[in-house]
Parts: C-alpha cells; sequence; structure tokens
C-alpha cells in the first residue's frame, strides 16, 4: 500500500519500512531482546522524573519519609 | 483531625486519594467526590473502540474499593467552591450536587482543609457543530462512547464483508484539541483489526489533525537518534501512516460535522470536506465548569480559573511569543496562587501555554495543539500535590515536591495492533515533557533517554501497562511499589 497523501494531494515523500525492519518488528528473539531493553530505558525515564519530584528534606510524620516506590527506583 | 476533599476520581484524583490515605493520619479524612461511580482506565477505552475488550476491562467500582480503604467517597459533581468559606461559617468548602441515582439533584456542602481539583477535562463537544455521540460522530473518551464506537465498527465490517465499501475517518474534532496520540492510536488500531477481520481492502481510512505537521502530539514534535540520524517524529509517524495506506491532512480545524461529510478549513489551504461513513473525531477539552465565590458571596471564578476553565496554578501566564516560552513558565507544585490550601492535578490545572508553536490561518482561527498531560504526568502531579498536603498538614509551610512538566520525562506506548504476535506499539519516551531550550539547546530535550521504536515488544509492554495500573488503580497490595 503506497496512498500517502498530505492536504489531499499524493505525497511521495513518506519513508516506508524495509522488509527486513518489518521482519525484526515481529521476530520473537529479537523483540524479547528489544522487550528487556525498552523496559530498563522506560525505568530510567522513570526513576529520573521522580527524583526531580522530591523535595529536600522530609518532616516526621509517620508515613512521611521517603515512599517506597521512590525507593523502588533508585 | 484534618480533611482533603479530592474532586474528581481519574488517574490524578485516584492517584492523590490513594497517596494522601496513605500518608496522612488515620483521623484525617480524604473525601473523594466524583460524579461517575466506575473508575476508568482511559488508555484502554482505545482497544474498546474496535471491539477488543469490554468495558467491564478498564473500568472498575470505585466505592468498594474507597471503603475498603477508608476513603469517604461521593458521587456528586463539584459547582461551587467556597474558598473563604461563607457568612454561616469561615472553613473553606466546596458546594457538590449528587448524581448517585438516589439522591440525584441534591446540593450539600463540604468543608475541607485542603482541596485538590482533579475535575479532568469537560468534553466540549459543543465547540464543534455537529461534533460527538448522539450527533454525527463518535468519541473512545469514555467506555460509553468507545462501547457505542465499537458497535458502529461491528456494524462496518459486516457491511463491509457483504461487498460494500466504507470511508473511516479519525482524529480530532476542532482546532484547538489535545490528545493527537490517543486519535492516532484508535486509528492505527482501526486499521489493524480490519485488516484482522478481512475487510481492509474495502476500506478508506482518513486521519485528520490540527497539528501542524504529523508526529508534532501537542509537544511539539521531538527528535530522535536512530540509524545514524537524529530524526523528526514526523518521519516516523508518516511512515507509520504511509506503510498502513492512511491517508492524512494535517493543520485542520473542523468548523462543523453533518451526517457524513466534516467540513474544515486548515492553516493553508483554506476550506476542505472530509466524507465518512463512520468518524471518530476527540472533543476539544475545556475546564469543569464551577464557580468560586468569597465570603460575602461576591464571584471570583476569575481570581482562581482561567477563561478556559482550569485552575491557575503556580505557573507563569504572562502572554509571550513562542521565543521567550521557557521551561520555568511550567507550574512546580501546582498550588493555587490566591488560597494557599487549593491545588489542582492532571488535566484541570491551567498550562501557562501552549507546547507546540501557535498558530492561526487567516481568519484569525488559532489551530494548534493543546498540550497532553493525561496519563503518567497526571499521575505524577497527583502524587506529587498528596505529598505536599501531607508535609503541610504534618508544619511544613510551603509545598517542597515538584513536579514540573519541564522537569519529568514520560512513557508512552501507542499500541498499532494487538495480537500478541502479529501485533505493535509505539514505544515512546520523552524527556522533558515541556522542550527546556536553555538546558539542552539544540533539540530542547535529552535525546539519550527520547528515544521511539514500533514492533512487538511495545504491544507486550501495553498490554503489561494495562494490567499493571489496574492492579494499582485497585489499591491491590504493593500498589505503592508500582510506579505511575
Amino acid at each position: 500500500m503506497n496512498t500517502q497523501s498530505r492536504n489531499g494531494q499524493d505525497w511521495p515523500g513518506a519513508t516506508t519500512p524495509t522488509r527486513g525492519t518489518l521482519f525484526l518488528r515481529t521476530f520473537l528473539p529479537w523483540q524479547i531482546c528489544r522487550f528487556i531493553w525498552i523496559n530498563l530505558k522506560m525505568m530510567r525515564i522513570i526513576a529520573r522524573s521522580h527524583r526531580g519530584m522530591h523535595g529536600q528534606g522530609m518532616t516526621g510524620r509517620a508515613g512521611a519519609g521517603p515512599d517506597r516506590a521512590q525507593a523502588a527506583h533508585n | 483531625m484534618a480533611r482533603v476533599v479530592v474532586l474528581g476520581a481519574g488517574i490524578a484524583g485516584h492517584t492523590a486519594a490513594a497517596f494522601l490515605r496513605k500518608w496522612l493520619n488515620r483521623r484525617d479524612e480524604v473525601v473523594v467526590i466524583s460524579p461517575q461511580p466506575d473508575y476508568n482506565w482511559i488508555p484502554s477505552n482505545i482497544w474498546v473502540g474496535v471491539g477488543l475488550m469490554k468495558k467491564r476491562q478498564v473500568t472498575f467500582p470505585l466505592a468498594p474499593i474507597y471503603q475498603r480503604h477508608d476513603i469517604e467517597f461521593r458521587q456528586a459533581r463539584a459547582v461551587a467552591l467556597w474558598p473563604e468559606g461563607d457568612q454561616q461559617r469561615s472553613q473553606a468548602a466546596v458546594e457538590i450536587e449528587w448524581t448517585l441515582p438516589t439522591r440525584a439533584g441534591e446540593r450539600e456542602r463540604i468543608a475541607y482543609d485542603y482541596l485538590v481539583n482533579a475535575t479532568g477535562p469537560k468534553l466540549n463537544f459543543d465547540a464543534t457543530s455537529g461534533l460527538g455521540p448522539g450527533r454525527n460522530t463518535l468519541s473512545v473518551c469514555t467506555a460509553d462512547h468507545a462501547e457505542a464506537t465499537a458497535q458502529v465498527f461491528d456494524e462496518m465490517v459486516e457491511r463491509m464483508k457483504r461487498g460494500e465499501r466504507k470511508r473511516f475517518l479519525a482524529g480530532v474534532g476542532h482546532g484547538s484539541c489535545t490528545c493527537e496520540g490517543a486519535a492516532l492510536e484508535y486509528v492505527v488500531n482501526l486499521e489493524f483489526e480490519l485488516r484482522a477481520r478481512g475487510v481492509r481492502d474495502k476500506a478508506e481510512i482518513t486521519f485528520l489533525t490540527n497539528e501542524y505537521e504529523m508526529g508534532d502530539l501537542g509537544m511539539d514534535g521531538l527528535y530522535i537518534r536512530r540509524g545514524g540520524y537524529i530524526t523528526p517524529s514526523r518521519i516516523f509517524t508518516e511512515s507509520l501512516f504511509a506503510e498502513r495506506g492512511i491517508r492524512w491532512t494535517t493543520k485542520a480545524h473542523v468548523r462543523g460535522v453533518e451526517p457524513g461529510v466534516a467540513h474544515y478549513e486548515t492553516l493553508d489551504r483554506g476550506e476542505g470536506e472530509a466524507p465518512f461513513d463512520m468518524a471518530m473525531l476527540l472533543p476539544p477539552f475545556s475546564g469543569v465548569p464551577m464557580k468560586a465565590f468569597s465570603r460575602t458571596g461576591e464571584d471570583i471564578t476569575a481570581t482562581i480559573f482561567a477563561p478556559s476553565g482550569f485552575m491557575k496554578v503556580d505557573a507563569d501566564y504572562t502572554k509571550k511569543p513562542y521565543e521567550a516560552w521557557k521551561a520555568s513558565d511550567w507550574p512546580r507544585t501546582y498550588r493555587s496562587p490566591a488560597y494557599g490550601n487549593l491545588f489542582a492535578a492532571g488535566i484541570a490545572f491551567a498550562p501557562p501555554h501552549p507546547i507546540s508553536r501557535l498558530r492561526t490561518n487567516k481568519d484569525g482561527v488559532m489551530i494548534s495543539p493543546a498540550p497532553p498531560r493525561t496519563g503518567m504526568p497526571s499521575a505524577m502531579i497527583g502524587r506529587t500535590v498528596a505529598r505536599n498536603i501531607a508535609d503541610m498538614l504534618n508544619g511544613r509551610g510551603e509545598p517542597a515536591h515538584t513536579a514540573s512538566m519541564a522537569e519529568m520525562g514520560a512513557a508512552c506506548v501507542a499500541s498499532a495492533g494487538a495480537n500478541p504476535f502479529t501485533g505493535t506499539a509505539a514505544s515512546m519516551t520523552v524527556f522533558p515533557i515541556v522542550p527546556d531550550y536553555e538546558r539542552y539547546p539544540e533539540y530542547g530535550r535529552d535525546l539519550n533517554n527520547t528515544f521511539g521504536e514500533i514492533g512487538l515488544a511495545g504491544h507486550w509492554i501495553k498490554i503489561l501497562l494495562h494490567h499493571m495500573f489496574l492492579y494499582k488503580a485497585r489499591l491491590r497490595p504493593g500498589w505503592a511499589l508500582i510506579p505511575e
């Protein structure tokens, strides 16, 4: 299929994946590796984002210490 | 004893309420006010909208969960704030109107020590004539909308199996819409399902968007390091569509929808028409309408809320040109500058400006995406607000925790076909969500933490996230260990 158009006019500028790229997208051994890699990458972003959420110091009320989810990220 | 009232039980409100309950003393009260009885994991509505999931798989009743966790739940909508109290009592209060069928229409004022406004958006279908369920288009914004959309989709498929050709239109229904990513996800899932059901050759699919170019996603686009090049998201998005034979129209503002045809104007090409047999167009958002009154009854709505209806928080709302926008314009604590015990979380806060460049056409119509603030940022803001309230109740004077969208990243997985062996999804991370050109002068974002990839692994992650976040939302054992 190559019917792309832009604002109603045929527009041939879009890149399309090669047969090899399409194959790898659903090739199980490769995708298992990517699953691990993408999860690690996402965990890094989440950890970095959560780090930015925490101010300096906590007060002493019950449960006010660094929470467990944060500990899990670090 | 303190009482914290949370308006809304969506991703931001529910997260805030859960963490408040976890962090406050047992004698403190957490009250959730939501007009809907159910929690809805909205990201999976996409799958409900193509018939791959049922409503019950993306929703669950809130009352039993709140009862189990000692959170008071009132099925009602907030109608007015009295942040200084009223003439009878000096404590701040929120006026609610019950939506629970047995008490429908009853009004009540609930006093609060702290209030979190997490009402989410008003789905503003009225902004475009003929837009929305019950009119000429469909939606996946709520689980009910998505189920109705799936029914129409099923009917279309049946007719295509009998040999009819059908035209599908998906995208956004107004020049100021947000959530282009969700519309994109819906259209590629629709295409995948048509293929899976053996009728793709009978379908013509068009995507209609207010983005200046594909891949803008309301985030001014993004750049990804890939294959030895730093490549704009436009290239990947156009490729995704070209590969699937989906046509697209960018820079479009839908002016009105009649049965079978959407009328739009664009930034640069004047007017156009998009004929359809089935259309799923997302609405623009506005703030949930709420009034605010001073102690003497004077209307102070404009002090607390922006004209859009979203709540003003600690952002820099000074009008500036695109070139002068800064990461530091974005709010950090989501506290109202007018009342220190009032916070907003999720979509309910008023952003200082869009992320994508503002553009208007020759008639002055703004055709530019509003900034996305759903999902991960919503939950993180909800949690940060809860943290600050817990600290302030414990004697800390000022909020110390921050969740600026210019300092946080987002991980997003957009399904592009749901099948455990042949499905794919686009996995994306972006850091930060709001570009910071002072910190990252070239591209506004950290390219080591901004990436995108399409593959089956993304679909597995999407499934994992669906179950993980629903588990967390049900507040099952260890829920707080699951990150936002």
